[in-house]
């Protein structure tokens, strides 16, 4: 055996024994450990300084450390800002205290980069790779730029300072090896990743600036997870799913089904079931009538804007419609009659119920044309709101945020408050909840 | 001898408990006494989770003050292979004993790179150790344990805990406080659970 390996056999004995020991103490807890209020207390050997230890306990020194490894990451307990945040919740000032913690790099390199992540992927994987998605919105908080530019902006960050546009292409929009990269030499992201305006993808084949940026909405990550295959009704499912925290069969409901598309069997079964997705959702689904992610040899697997198709598999596409992929000319034969979509005009039709009306509290236009107006729509209403508020809670409290409409509209309130819908600002609110790191 | 050793932590580390293992939000129930009992309280007023796989090597780069350039790159290597083991969400559901392995495993990694930068710059972990250059001196191990559970583990370790640890400190390091001691007492500090409590 290795002297290596007999060390870490022998570590992983003791730590066994230490597990062992707490194991003795009633119940084992694995929970925010209480910190001593006086280091040297803990070096005295004797039991009976059992009882200094429990008279000096601090609350306000463990309630700074729960916060700030909430919010960034563990700290020594000596920390300059571990010892700020202890003297500022000791003046009451508990939100103060929580925004030292979010000016920390790990604030935006763990915290908000796993809270953008999950919204990044199918799988909701907060371990995803680095993508221009996760680092846009860093972006966008590091920056304290109001969220609902999450879902409208025309820019995206990256860790190019000063690239061609070649680079920008290759490394961004026909790849993702520059977010990889990034994350292979471990960058700094708070401080490397800078904002460039104009979105870029392959325009009809060449890659060029966006005509119809939404933010996130139009990063090559959300396109790479939803608009590959498919019909592209999954993009629409999936910007409910991640920026309204709504799932369709909450949001299913029964209306007109005037859009919905030729490749959905009528019937007994659609009247009765399918319609109540497909009504809804379809007729939103033209707002990404002209998106597609592909790969197409030399350019790479990228997200394309208002590509040509050719007629590959008697898809009939001419006219307006060349521009449209074929998947939403795909199984035309199955419902002749039904929604032929032409062009990116679409409609919300949620709120034919009172229960999504509820849900969604929608503020503006309920149909538009394109995905800035559709991204302007989600952003605006009340759910990207609490939805935000809920993310914010899950990544900060490791738990589902409670069944309490109080506290969810109280927090929601504060984050659109003078409409500035910080990030930075909401996780700090967030952090300092009873509901997250224990009450006094 | 090492299996003995081993054998005997185990016995040790578990003779008297009768109460089972619970991972969760919960109180210490009647009878507390002391240090216990402010424990149990405390635990029994906070939420629970647990350090996620995007923290697990900052975390402890940060609690043992390990500028960002000096983890090696066989430390980012293991974390690699191991990230999965780790919690994504942070839910203290997701501990299991293939974690606790990993993080054993990283532990020993991440000290070897403490070692290489205390000897390069200045101990402070390993005050009196002898590292690098640095020649042994007199070491209070009560005060090194200490320096660690402060830095890494959120809190001071208990008098109790501290001393568990010196009565096992194994008889083939004696007094001979070197690089393999140095190796040895930081794995064991950053193994241990508290390293993972939030």
């Amino acid at each position: 055996m290795g002297s290596k390996s007999y060390k870490y056999l022998v570590a992983l004995a003791l730590s066994v024994l230490l597990l062992g020991y707490q194991n003795c103490k009633n119940e084992f807890v694995a929970t925010k450990p209480p910190v001593s209020g006086s280091q040297s207390l803990a070096s005295n050997q004797s039991d009976s300084n059992a009882i200094q230890v429990a008279a000096t306990w601090s609350n306000s020194l463990e309630k700074a450390m729960t916060i700030y490894q909430r919010l960034s990451t563990r700290v020594a307990l000596d920390n300059p800002d571990i010892i700020k945040m202890k003297g500022l919740i000791e003046q009451g000032k508990i939100k103060e205290a929580a925004l030292v913690a979010a000016e920390t790099d790990n604030f935006y390199n763990i915290t908000i980069r796993d809270f953008a992540a999950k919204m990044s992927n199918r799988e909701l994987d907060p371990a995803a790779p680095l993508n221009d998605f996760t680092a846009t919105i860093i972006g966008i908080a590091k920056d304290n730029i109001d969220a609902r530019q999450m879902l409208t902006a025309d820019f995206y960050y990256s860790g190019l300072k000063s690239a061609s546009l070649t680079d920008v292409d290759n490394t961004i929009v026909k790849s993702n090896s520059h977010y990889e990269q990034l994350d292979e030499t471990s960058q700094n992201l708070r401080t490397t990743l800078v904002r460039h305006p104009k979105q870029r993808a392959i325009i009809n084949g060449t890659p060029g600036e966006l005509p119809d940026a939404a933010g996130v909405i139009t990063s090559r990550a959300f396109m790479s997870a939803h608009a590959n295959a498919g019909t592209n009704r999954r993009l629409v499912e999936y910007s409910f799913s991640q920026f309204l925290c709504l799932e369709m069969s909450q949001w299913k409901t029964s209306t007109t089904i005037s859009y919905v598309g030729r490749d959905v069997p009528r019937g007994e079964q659609f009247d009765n079931s399918c319609s109540l997705c497909h009504g809804p959702m379809d007729a939103m689904r033209p707002a990404f009538a002209y998106v597609d992610f592909i790969f197409d040899g030399p350019a790479g697997t990228a997200f394309y804007y208002q590509k040509e198709y050719t007629d590959t598999a008697n898809m009939l596409n001419s006219g307006a419609e060349k521009i449209i992929p074929d998947k939403f000319r795909r199984n035309a034969t199955i419902a002749p009659n039904g929604h032929r979509v032409m062009n990116d005009n679409w409609e919300n039709l949620t709120n034919s119920s009172a229960k999504n009306a509820e849900f969604f509290q929608w503020r503006s236009s309920l149909n538009g044309k394109g995905l800035k107006n559709f991204g302007k729509m989600i952003s605006e209403s009340r759910a990207f709101s609490d939805c935000m508020v809920k993310r914010a809670f899950e990544t900060v409290c490791y738990q589902k945020f409670p069944d309490n409409k109080a506290l969810l509209s109280s927090l929601s309130d504060k984050f659109e408050a003078g409409n500035k819908y910080s990030l930075k600002d909401l996780f700090a609110e967030v952090a300092i909840l009873d509901d997250c790191v224990g009450g006094d | 001898m090492l299996q003995k050793l081993i054998i005997s932590l185990f016995a040790l580390g578990t003779i008297g408990c009768s109460a089972p293992v619970s991972l969760g939000k919960n109180t210490s129930g009647s009878g507390c006494v002391g240090e216990e009992c402010v424990v149990a309280q405390a635990k029994a007023k906070a939420t629970v989770g647990v350090v996620k796989q995007s923290q697990i090597l900052p975390a402890l780069a940060s609690c043992l003050g390990l500028p960002a350039d000096k983890i090696s790159a066989g430390t980012k290597t293991r974390m690699k292979g191991l990230k999965k083991l780790f919690s994504a969400s942070g839910n203290v559901k997701d501990v299991s004993a293939p974690m606790l392995m990993a993080q054993l495993e990283l532990s020993g990694d991440i000290c070897g790179d403490l070692i290489e930068y205390e000897k390069s710059t200045k101990r402070n972990f390993f005050t009196g150790f002898k590292i690098g250059t640095f020649a042994q001196e007199q070491v209070d191990l009560s005060t090194v344990i200490n320096k660690f559970s402060s830095a890494c583990w959120g809190r001071a370790a208990f008098s109790a805990e501290v001393e568990k640890i010196k009565s096992n400190w194994p008889q083939g390091f004696s007094s001979k406080y070197d690089e393999s001691a140095a190796l040895f007492i930081c794995s064991a500090m950053l193994a241990a659970p508290d390293v993972l409590a939030y």
